[in-house]
Parts: C-alpha cells; structure tokens; sequence
C-alpha cells in the first residue's frame, strides 16, 4: 500500500490517530501531574474557594426555596382564613409534603400542622426571635432548616416551614434512605464536609481544614463549615484516575477498530474451522480485554458490580459480579451461537454416511460431553445461588431491582448456552444414525441410553448436581429439542423452545440449591446462636463503653440537657451491638445517678447497681448474676468526661442468653439485614430447641413437641463434628433438623429445625422466576424482529403477521384487565384484613379500658400498661392533639414516632367527627397500617391507635403473594396465548400464503403451480377454484400455442411457397427456353443454355437463402448478457421456494460475487436445478456460493433419489428426461445457457444418498 | 504399672495437650499477624486463603451477612479498594479463648475522605484449622 492509498483509507487513519491518541495520553498525564505539583498552592486555594462556593450556594438553595415555599403558603392561607376556620387549612399545608409545615395560636398553641411538629415544646420567643429568618434547628433525629413567619387572623398565628437537611442515625438495612447535606456535599466535594447547625459554632483552627460560617438570609451567621484540605497525592490519584478512564476508552475503541481492519482478512479464510477458531479466538481476546480494563465494572459502582449481590473467583475472576457474568456470558453465547451456525451448515452439506463403530463413538463421546455440560451448569447455578446474597425465591417484585433482573438474565443465558450446546452435540449423533421420522426406534434407543449413561454418571460421582428427577428432564428436554430442530429447522421457533427449555431448567435446579441454601441456613442459626461467646461480648460491651465517650450526640444532650433518647438511639445504630442485632438497653446518667433517658430494645431494662456509680472511674463491665443460668446479663458502665469535668455516665445492658437471640430480636423495623445464607430462610419458619442432659428444656417456634418427638429429638447422636442432620416429626409435620453439640461441658445441644415442605419446590416460586424469564424471552423476540428491519415492513403488512396480532390483542387486553383488576382488588383486600383485624384489635382495647378505667380510681396509665400485658397488643392513646400513652414509648420519645397525631386523624376525626380511620403509614421506608378509633371511655376526645408494625402477629396478605399469583399466573396464560395465536394465524394465515406464492409464480409464467390445502370450507374452495383455474389457463395456454402454432405453420408455408414461387417461375421459363432452343437446335443453343444455367444457378441461390433464413426463424433468442450479481440472483430464485414452505440453505460469502450472464437465465438454471432436487424427492436442499481460482462455483446439493448411472451421460442431452411429464430440455439448456458464458455445468457426484451439481462460471471484477 | 510410670505418662500427656493448645493459639496468633499486615497494605490475599465457607462480614459500605468464600474474597477486595488503608494495627488479640478475636482501628482514604473504622475479626476452628468467622469494619 503506497502512501497515498494509506491516507485515502479512513480506517487506517483512525487506527494511526488513536495510537498517537494514546501515547499522548500517556506522556501527558505525567505532564499534569507534574504541573499540578508547581502550581499546588494556587490550585489548592481555587478548589478550596469553589468548594466553600458549592456548600454555601446548596445551603442557599435550600433557603430560597423554603422562602419561597413559606411566601406561597402564606399567600394561600391568608387568602383562605377570613372565610374558613385555622382547621380548614389542613388541606393546604398537606399538600407540602416535602415541608415540614406547623401553625401555632400565640395563645392555643399547634392548630394545624402537616406532619410530627418541631417546635411544640418551643415558647414563642424562639418564634419571635427568628421571624423572617432562616435557621437551623435540631430535633431529636433530625437537623432542619426553618423559617418562621406570622399570619393576621383573630389573633397573631406562627407560619414555621421546615426542610429536613440531616437525619441523625443510619440504620443498617436495605430500604434505608440517607439524608444528608454533608455526606452530599463530601461526595460532591471528594472530601470530608462538616457542618456545624450552630449559631455559636466556632470556626475550626485546625491548619488541615478549611472553616467560612453559615449566614442567612439577614446575613447573620446561623452555623459554620469545615472542609478537610484536599492532599496533594489525592489529586494525583484523581489525575490518574482521570486519564486511566480515558486511555481505557481508547484502547477499547483501538480493539474494536483493529477487529473491523480484520474484518476481511476473517471472511477470506476459507477453512471453516480456521475461521470459526479466529473469530472465538478475537471475541475471547475483547472479553480479557475488557475484564482487565476493568470496563465497565470499573466506573460504575452499584448493585450491579457489587461482589455481595454475586461473585465467583472462577477464571480469576472475570465473572467477579453481576455485571462481568453477564458479559461474559454474552461473549460465550456468540461464540456458541456461530459455532452452532457452522455446525449446521457442516451437517447439512454432509452427505457421507458414518460407519458403524464411528457412530458409536460418536454416542459415547457426544452423551459423556452432555452430561459434562449439565454438570457443569449445575456447578454454575450452585455458585449463582451459594455466592450471591440474592435470595431468588424470597425477594420477588413485579419490577425486581437491577442487579436481581440481571442475575435472572444471566441464569437464563447460561441455561440457553448450554442447551445450545448439547443441541449440538444430540444433533450429531442424530446426523451420524440418519434419524428418520417414520423409524422411532433409534430415537428411543438413543433418550434409553442417554438415561441410563446419566443414571451411571451420577453413580460414581461424589457429589452429582441436582437431582435425579432434573438430569432426566434435561437430558430429555436436550434430545426432544435437537429432535425438533433435526426435523424441523425452524431456526427461531427452535430458540424460542430452547430459551422455555432453560428457564424450566435453571429454575429446577436454582430451587434444588435454594433448598440445599435453606438447609445450610439451619446450620447456620445453630452456629449463631451458640457461638456468642461471653468473652466477645464483653469486649463488643467495653468498646461500645469505650468509643461513647467521643460520641458528639451525647456530649450534645448531656450539654443541652435535652433529647437524650435520641442521642443514645443514634449512638446504638453506630455500635456493633446494633449490628450484631444484640438486645441491648443504652441509658443516660446524670453526675449524681439520676436516669436521664434511655433506650432499649424489645423490654431489655438496665439493672444497674446504684453503686456502680460511686466507684466507676473507667469504662468497666460486669456479668450481672442471676438464678436462672439462662437469664445472665452483662452490664457496662462508663463516666462521661469532657469539657474537664465528669457530666454523666452511659450505660449499657446486654441480654447474654440464648433464648434472648432465639426470640428477643431487634424489632424488625430497625434491626439491620444480614444478607446471604443466614437470610435463605425466614427465621420466623425455625423451630428452636435447647437441650441438656438429653432433656428439652426450651423450645421457640413451637408448642411442644408428644412424647415420642421429644424423645426422638433428645436422643439424637451427633458425629464427630457434634452436629448431626435427621428427617423428623414435630407436630406431626416431616421436618428437616440439625442438632449441634456445644459448650465447654459437651451436655448441651441446640436442635433447629424446618418443614420440610418449606423447602420443597413450589410452583409459586417457580412461577416467581419464570415470571421474570418470560418477560425476558419475549423482550428478546421483539429485539430479534428489530434486528430483521430490512423484512420489517413486509412482515407487518402481511396477512399472518396481522392476524397474529389481531388474536394476541383480542385475548391479551382482556386478560390484562383482569390482571390490573384483581391486583388492585387483592390490595384493597389486604387493606380490608388489616382494617378488620387492627379495628378488632381497638374494640377489645376500648372494652377493656371501659371496664377498667370505671371499676378503679388507679392512675390510667397503670391501667393502659396492664392493658398491653393482659390483651398482648400494643396501642397508643391520643388525647385531642397529643400522645397521653404508648405501649412503645421508648420510640416516641426517639421521634421514631410521632408525638402528636396524625393530621389526616385529627381532620377526620376531632373535626369532620368522624369514629374511625384506617391509614397507611410510614417509618422511613417502612410501610405499615394503623386504625384510629375516637373512643368515649374518658371525658374529651381520646383516640385509640393500633398498627401492625409493633404487634407481632402478622395478619396482612404478604405484598409479594398477590403480585406473585397474579402476575405469575397471568404470564404463564399471556406465554400460551402468544403460542397458540402464532399456531392459529399461522393454520389461518397458510392457505392465502400458499395462494400468494402460486400467484406470484402464475405471474412468472410457472404454471406448473398447484395448492394443497388438506382443509375444507371456504378456502378450500378458493384453493380449488384456483388449482382449476391454473390448470385451465395451462391448457389454454398449450391450445392457443398450439393455435399459433398452426397459423405460424400456415402463414410460413404461405411465405415459403410465396418465395419459392417467385423464383420456380423464371426457373421453369428458362427450362423451357432452353429445351425450345433444343428441339429447334437454335444456333443460339450455346448462349441460351450459359443464360438459362446462370438464371438458375441465381434462383436455387434465392432458395438457400429462403431455407437459411427460415433456419434462422427457428433459433432461440439472443442472450443479454450482461453485469450480475449471483448472491443476488441465487438469493432472489431461492426466495421462491422458500415463501414456499420449501426448506432450502443458501450460503454464500460475505463479499458479493460478479459475473458476465443473462440474468433471467441464471436465475431459470438455478430454479431449474433446484425443482429436479424436489422432484427428487430431496428434503434437505442446499445452494452453496463460492470462488475459486477467478470462477464463481455455485453447488445444488440435495439428498434426493441420486441419478441412476447409467443416466448421468445423457442428462444434458436434449429431450431426455425420466419424469412422465418432463420435456427433457431443463438441463440441456442450461448446459447451453452456461456454456454461451465460457462455463461448465457437472454432475459432481450422484449416489441413492443425493446429487451435486456444480456450475462455474468466470469472475467478472 | 506403678505409681511413678502412672506419674509420668499423665505429666506427659499433660504437656502435650498444653503444646497442642499452645500451638494452636500460636497459629491464631500467626493468623491475626497476616490479617493485620492485609488490611495495612490493602492486600487482601494475605489472608484469603483463611475466609470460611460462610463468614459473616459487617463493613462501613452498609454490607453485613454471612458470605461465602468466593465473595468474601471479592467483598473484602471491594472495600479495600474504595477505602484505602493509610494504616491499621490491632490493639487487642485475644487467643486464649473458644473464639479468638482481635480488634484494631483502620484509617482510610475514600476518595479523598479521610476516615477510621473499628476492625473487629473474630476466628472459628473449622477441622482444626482456624478459619475467619467474622469481620467487622465499622
């Protein structure tokens, strides 16, 4: 390639220019670095003015929308107070969810509000004070920015507007959501933020911070922040980081680029398996690439590459998450996939048959490779089940997150490459035994012998995959879909099963290893429950003591005297204790031992000995005895010093017993989630039991066990692990229990245990994934029908196509409608349980507090505790506004809950009057259900509220079941409707496709064509009508050439004998002149015989001429030869055929073959060649397109009857033919037509198995 | 067998239980040294060798369960990779009990934040070997 040609090349140009781009990348990135070095200082002092820049102009934001949004409201409400009452406006300020919005009388206090008010217990000064102006303000878990301002009504009415800048706490769970102004800004900023929500803050001195105070809207400081000095080798690391991204998306672009320059270089090589081992070869080479580049795992960071949602150190590691696996999977599936299309077209071309012991061979090898794969797909679905936290069969959703869709995906792909695969393998041993449809034997020797090979298989296998049951059904799924394709070769309808195939597969075995998963979780409880050694809790203990004396929120409540159980509940969510999902009690102590706050999880009280606090000078933790071995507690305590003086001490309690770990739980609501094997079962499922001394002596879960159970379950052995697994009845249920031995006597055991039926497959979860596979499989086939855009518009003008629609949309839309309809039917259903069951749960409350409260003269509240004791329900009591009692008020005084009622309550309630409300709520994402009931056991207005967060007993239809019934069921339907419309269409549609393609080939001059149509009705009518109608235009056809024929004969005879006439007369005159001349004996004899002879000799001339250009009339028409394409024009003939029903393989080149011919010849040659094929009885037709050696070489391959021997010299003879209604002129004139244009037709080999025909023809350029 | 044999046979099966015991804390020891010079270089395949098949992690990201090897691995390197260790040392290792334990404080650089953790990293003794049971970064 000379210079000029390289920079007329676009592509080479590309490839030199990202080279140069990424050596440049390369040296520059040191140059950066480099300059940020010298210029530090200055580009120190710019980041830290645009980061102070940034904090305050997002603090700014926040204060001019809640300025604006209190000038609306304020607006709105005074507008609407002259004519309404301050309890009309509630409507107004619930439409501002986002804002924290309260009204307050200067002289009644809270009149309206739209969520828990911040400043109830605030006297007005405070209002007064900050009128106008926007400040922070801290209440119990959250840091707001407020802005107060005042209404004219009857009298003076406070307007405060709150936006929640900081939630205090995070909790260690799933659906938390984080608010905060700092950690946002740090992220933003990519260094730590502080912000102080203090008046009085002081600005830090610390040389490594940057400090600027907070001004409101006035210009009066409302708090200060402090930025950490970004280092030097931070920036450094950005730079890399920077230029390491950009260098990675070069060099991804540079492989891409360089695997389209080889493009041609590929579609040269002629070998198939060079090629197909090139191209794996390339994609394997982008795959590693890709991987250790980190793209695009490396710049993203979500579910999505997170190892905890699923990782696997196979092959280093290049399937570490979510994400990889899926990419990988899709390199794998291509190189499957053109390995399958190689495959089949080495079959199909294959014509020689396999020798006896080879096809043996070929079952032993291809069955040994089978069972390999499904071994290995089921170590696969084992690690996407064992390495991944994602609960398959547990978290379900109509819309599942991310990661888990993608792992859906992923177990789909994988099962579809396998199958793919073994496909493959089934389809050549079919190949090799030459399975034929009307013989079945071989077909149900070979699914015998692949069951019996598998059965052994699993045999001298350690620890086989899955279950007997599921390698049957793979191996038969396997063979009946190579059997279809074998037969059928529908290429998509055979996708479409395959991909139905894998999802019933993986799902099978994703539930064999979630039960095994299940199983192993018992283990996994038996070990949690015994494995909290005293020694490690005491030191979680001390170091919980230890790290509260530098606890800001503490030292703020001791300092402020106020919100103590908020500090100490924000202090537990950072602990290990709340981790750890301990019961535990923080309490808060003043200098001289007076309870400050507390708070405790699920009824844990501190017994703290007052004299702990005389001699306490350091964190110091003590086992506090007790009776009962079981009830042990470890208490901590340790004095709160700073500001150089002692200012309270904090305490801590533990509960350090089994049973508290057993039942005690942190309530679900707070406690953190522990994802992967402990979460594979629902611990409320788990039946627990203690033993010692081979004596139950407590159970969980459970009533109790009859005699024989209980002695069955003490009287367990364990192996040599001290744990042992056993099938049991507990309450006559078969359940699944592991027993292990601990403690350092060795007499004591724990026994978990789960019904086996939990564990079993359900269709429920079957359904919960196919659900997903479903939706992901048809996703695919619109996918695919966008990929064929070039057919897109024909397809869906066609006659099929639409009907299917047409039917899909019938039954579709109703079918949804229910869907929608039941859904929402099963919610209000739900509802209406609660609603029913909490309403209940309020009347025994009112009733009995109606009974109590009158008979005694005791205080009340004793009388709502006993209440909770004696009815087991936990239940809060409002009176008009606030909160009088709770059950759980350890919450409310958090601000977990709210302090006063809900405004929604109080609107319906106390001024619409009504007597109940049902209401769903919410505790940071948790959803749950409340009944309010306006009660009449005391004077005013006390309302009675109960939830089904804080009672146990859990009596709402779970939110996943409906969905799951549902949307599963209704898939499933949707799935059958698709396939039974497509049939339907399909059976409708045929008869007029049969009819359009006769039409089309009428239209051509074939009137050869005749319709089957084995139906009756209307359409067989029209496709009898029509067969008749073609065959009378056939016979027409052959009458009038017939007619034509005549008259051509009569006028040619007519202009012969015109013309021969023309010339006989002056013949026959001369003749006569000349014997006249004789008979006279004319002294002119001599010159009249040269004249006569002369005269003649011109006429017989006159008569050859006649006879050559009559000779001539009768010769075929000249040829146009000109420039075609043959894929083209194959392509175009096969397409007949095709739109046919007639199954016929083209393949050709990816470069496109020129030669010099008459098109319309070429194209009746191949047409030619292949209806012999057909008539040969051939099912299996293939045109192969190639070059050689400067010849376009194009084969017709069939497997039909072959040429009988004795007939392969004569074929291209004229008029021969061994067809009754052949003509014998087909071959003959193609043989002409090919030769006309310098090429060869042959017979390249006939045998009973099939023929090829090949034809050659020169490579014009 | 007299008196003194009976004498001798107990000192010495004594003291083997008490080398056996004493190497086996040793290894423990040995255990909390490679985790220690791990988490300080951020070189997590130190010690992977020694995850359990199920060890129960709890980091400052907000991941907490119980994980398999194969992601332990994978958690573990993750984290490390996001906060970078600046140092950690373990300020308390206790051996001599059913589950040895030790806790330290890793400082950190996360993307320019500056921060530290709690480590906490309890043992289990799986087929006499000591296995990582539990992880806490918090």
């Amino acid at each position: 390639m000379n210079s000029k040609s390289f920079f007329s090349n676009k592509k080479f140009v590309l490839l030199v220019l990202m080279i140069i781009a990424f050596l440049i990348s390369a040296l520059l990135e040191q140059r950066v670095i480099e300059n940020t070095k010298i210029n530090w200082d200055n580009i120190l002092s710019e980041n830290l003015s645009n980061a102070e820049e940034k904090i305050l102009s997002a603090i700014h934001f926040k204060s001019n929308s809640l300025i604006e949004t209190t000038k609306i409201l304020k607006s709105k409400l005074n507008r609407a107070l002259p004519k309404n009452e301050i309890s009309d406006c509630f409507d107004i300020v619930n439409n501002q969810r986002d804002y924290t919005i309260e009204l307050y009388d200067e002289n009644d206090g809270l009149v309206c509000w739209n969520t828990d008010p911040i400043f109830l217990n605030e006297n007005n000064d405070i209002l007064n004070r900050n009128i106008d102006q926007t400040f922070f303000y801290k209440k119990q878990l959250f840091t707001y920015l407020s802005l107060v301002d005042t209404l004219k009504y009857l009298r003076k009415i406070y307007i405060i507007v709150s936006v929640p800048l900081e939630k205090n706490y995070k909790l260690a769970k799933d659906n938390f959501r984080n608010l905060s102004l700092s950690d946002s800004l740090s992220a933003l900023l990519s260094t730590s933020v502080d912000i102080e929500y203090d008046q009085n803050a002081v600005l830090s001195k610390d040389g490594r911070k940057h400090s600027f105070n907070i001004l409101n809207n006035y210009k009066n400081k409302i708090g200060a922040a402090s930025i950490d000095k970004p280092a030097l080798d931070s920036e450094f690391k950005k730079i890399s980081n920077l230029f390491s991204a950009a260098q990675s998306i070069l060099f991804l672009f540079l492989v891409f680029l360089i695997v389209y320059l080889l493009k041609p270089f590929i579609s040269s090589i002629q070998n198939k398996i060079v090629k197909y081992s090139v191209v794996s070869f390339l994609l394997l080479i982008i795959r590693i690439l890709l991987f250790l580049f980190e793209i695009p795992s490396g710049y993203l960071t979500n579910d999505l590459t997170n190892a905890s949602s699923f990782s696997s150190v196979f092959a280093l590691g290049i399937i570490r998450s979510p994400l990889e696996f899926f990419i990988t999977l899709v390199f794998v599936f291509v190189i499957i996939w053109i390995g399958f299309i190689y495959f089949l077209n080495y079959f199909v071309n294959r014509q020689n048959r396999t020798r006896r012991w080879n096809k043996i061979l070929i079952l032993f090898i291809s069955t040994f490779l089978v069972l390999l794969i499904y071994r290995g797909l089921g170590a696969s679905i084992r690690s996407v089940v064992f390495d991944s936290t994602i609960r398959y069969f547990k978290e379900f959703a109509v819309i599942p997150s991310a990661h888990i869709l993608l792992m859906n995906v992923n177990i789909l792909i994988l099962g579809f490459i396998c199958l793919l695969l073994t496909t493959i393998l089934v389809l050549w041993v079919f190949e090799s035994f030459k399975l034929s449809s009307e013989n079945i034997i071989p077909l149900a020797g070979i699914i015998l012998f692949g069951q019996v090979t598998g059965f052994l298989f699993d045999l001298f296998q350690k620890q086989p995959q899955g279950t007997p049951l599921i390698r049957i059904l793979f191996l038969l799924l396997v063979i009946l879909l190579a059997y279809y394709f074998y037969k059928t070769k529908t290429k998509i309808v055979f996708f479409i099963y395959t991909a139905i195939a894998s999802s019933i597969l993986t799902i099978s075995l994703l539930s064999y290893y979630n039960s095994e998963i299940e199983r192993e979780s018992l283990k996994t409880t038996a070990h949690e429950l015994t494995n909290s050694d005293s020694d490690i809790l005491k030191f979680i203990l001390y170091q919980t003591l230890v790290n509260s004396q530098d606890e800001d929120e503490i030292k703020r409540s001791l300092t402020n005297h106020s919100d103590y159980a908020p500090a100490l509940f924000t202090y537990w969510t950072k602990s290990l204790i709340y981790k750890e999902n301990i019961p535990t009690n923080f309490s808060l102590y003043g200098k001289e031992g007076k309870l400050l706050g507390s708070f405790s999880t699920n009824g844990v009280s501190d017994s703290l000995d007052k004299e702990l606090f005389v001699s306490t000078i350091k964190p110091e933790v003590k086992v506090v005895p007790s009776t009962f071995e079981s009830k042990r507690k470890l208490v901590g305590i340790t004095p709160l010093r700073f500001n150089g003086s002692n200012n309270g001490y904090f305490a801590c309690s533990i509960e350090h017993n089994l049973e508290a770990q057993a039942i005690k739980k942190v309530p679900a609501f707070l406690a953190s989630s522990r994802a992967g094997i402990s979460s594979a079962t629902d611990i409320e499922k788990l039946k627990i039991f203690f033993i010692k001394d081979d004596k139950i002596i407590n159970s969980f879960g459970t009533p109790g066990l009859n005699q024989n159970e209980a002695v069955n379950l003490e009287s367990v052995n364990v192996n040599e692990r001290n744990e042992a697994w056993l099938n049991a009845n507990i309450n006559r249920e078969e359940h699944i229990i592991y027993v292990l031995k601990y403690g350092r006597d060795g007499n004591q055991k724990v026994a978990v245990a789960l019904e086996l039926s939990a564990i079993a497959l359900r269709l429920s979860n079957f359904f919960k994934i196919f659900f997903i596979h479903s939706i992901l499989i048809m996703a695919f086939l619109i996918l695919y029908s966008f990929t064929n855009i070039k057919k897109w518009k024909e397809y869906f003008s066609s006659y099929r196509t639409k009907l299917t629609f047409v039917l899909i949309l019938v039954s579709a839309v109703p079918l949804i409608v229910i869907a929608v309809y039941f859904r929402n039917l099963s919610d209000s259903r739900s509802k209406e349980i609660s609603n029913e069951r909490l309403t209940e749960y309020a009347l025994q409350i009112e009733s009995y507090l109606k009974r109590y409260l009158n008979l005694s003269s005791v205080d009340n509240r004793l009388v709502y505790g006993k209440a909770v004791n004696d009815l087991n329900i936990n239940f809060s009591i409002y009176g008009d506004k606030k909160l009088i009692f709770s059950s759980k008020d350890n919450y409310h005084q958090v601000g977990l809950f709210n302090s006063v009622i809900n405004p929604i309550v109080y609107q319906r309630c106390i001024v619409n009057g009504s007597e109940k409300t049902f209401l769903e709520e919410f505790t940071d994402q948790t959803k749950y259900f409340s009944v309010y009931k306006v009660s009449d056991y005391a004077s005013g207005p006390t309302i009675i509220e109960v939830n089904n967060l804080l009672n146990k007993s859990s009596f709402s239809i779970a939110d996943d079941e409906p969905d799951l019934f549902l949307f599963g069921i209704f898939s499933l339907v949707l799935i059958i409707l698709i396939i039974l419309s497509t049939i339907f269409a399909r059976q409708i549609s045929s008869p007029i496709n049969k009819l359009t393609m006769a039409t089309k080939s009428v239209g051509s001059g074939d009137l050869n064509v005749i319709v089957v149509n084995k139906s009756s009705g209307e359409i067989a009518e029209l496709t009898s009508g029509f067969n008749k109608m073609v065959e009378q235009l056939k016979k027409s056809q052959i009458e009038l050439a017939q007619l034509e024929r005549e008259i051509a004969w009569k006028e040619m005879a007519k202009q012969v004998a015109h013309e021969i006439k023309n010339p006989l007369t002056p013949m026959k005159l001369s003749v006569q002149q000349l014997v006249a001349s004789y008979n006279d004996k004319s002294k002119k004899f001599d010159e009249i015989f040269h004249k006569v002879t002369s005269t003649l000799l011109s006429q017989i001339e006159i008569l050859r001429n006649i006879a050559v250009e009559f000779s001539n009339f009768a010769r075929m028409p000249k040829p146009n030869i000109e420039r075609i394409d043959l894929n083209d024009v194959i392509g175009k003939a096969i397409s007949l055929f095709i739109d046919d029903g007639q199954k016929i393989n083209f393949e050709f080149p990816a470069k496109r073959i020129f030669v010099n011919a008459d098109n319309d010849q070429m194209s009746r040659t191949i047409i030619n060649l292949i209806r012999n094929s057909i008539q040969a009885n051939a099912n299996k037709i293939s045109v192969e397109l190639t070059s050689s050696n400067s010849f376009a070489v194009v084969r017709v391959i069939d497997n039909g009857e072959g040429i009988n021997p004795g007939n392969i010299a004569r074929v291209f003879d004229d008029n021969f033919t061994t067809k009754t209604k052949g003509m014998g002129l087909g071959l003959s004139m193609a043989k002409k037509f090919i030769e006309a244009v310098d090429g060869t037709i042959e017979i390249e080999k006939t045998s009973p198995e099939g023929t090829t025909v090949t034809i050659k023809i020169p490579i014009t350029d | 067998m007299n008196k003194n044999k009976i004498q001798i046979i107990f000192f010495l099966l004594l003291v083997t239980v008490l080398f056996a015991q004493d190497a086996k804390d040793r290894e423990a020891q040995k255990l909390f040294i490679k985790i220690e010079e791990g988490l300080n270089s951020g070189s997590i395949d130190k010690f992977s060798g020694y995850f359990n098949n199920r060890s129960y992690l709890s980091l400052l990201n907000g991941t907490s369960g119980y994980f398999s090897s194969n992601q332990s691995y994978y958690v573990i390197k993750d984290f490390l990779s996001v906060y970078k260790p600046i140092s950690f040392k373990f300020t308390n290792i206790v051996i001599d009990t059913g589950n040895p334990f030790a806790a330290g404080t890793l400082k950190f650089n996360n993307n320019g934040i500056r921060g530290t953790a709690a480590v906490f990293i309890t043992l289990t003794n799986i087929n006499d070997e000591w296995r990582l049971s539990q992880i806490t970064i918090n």
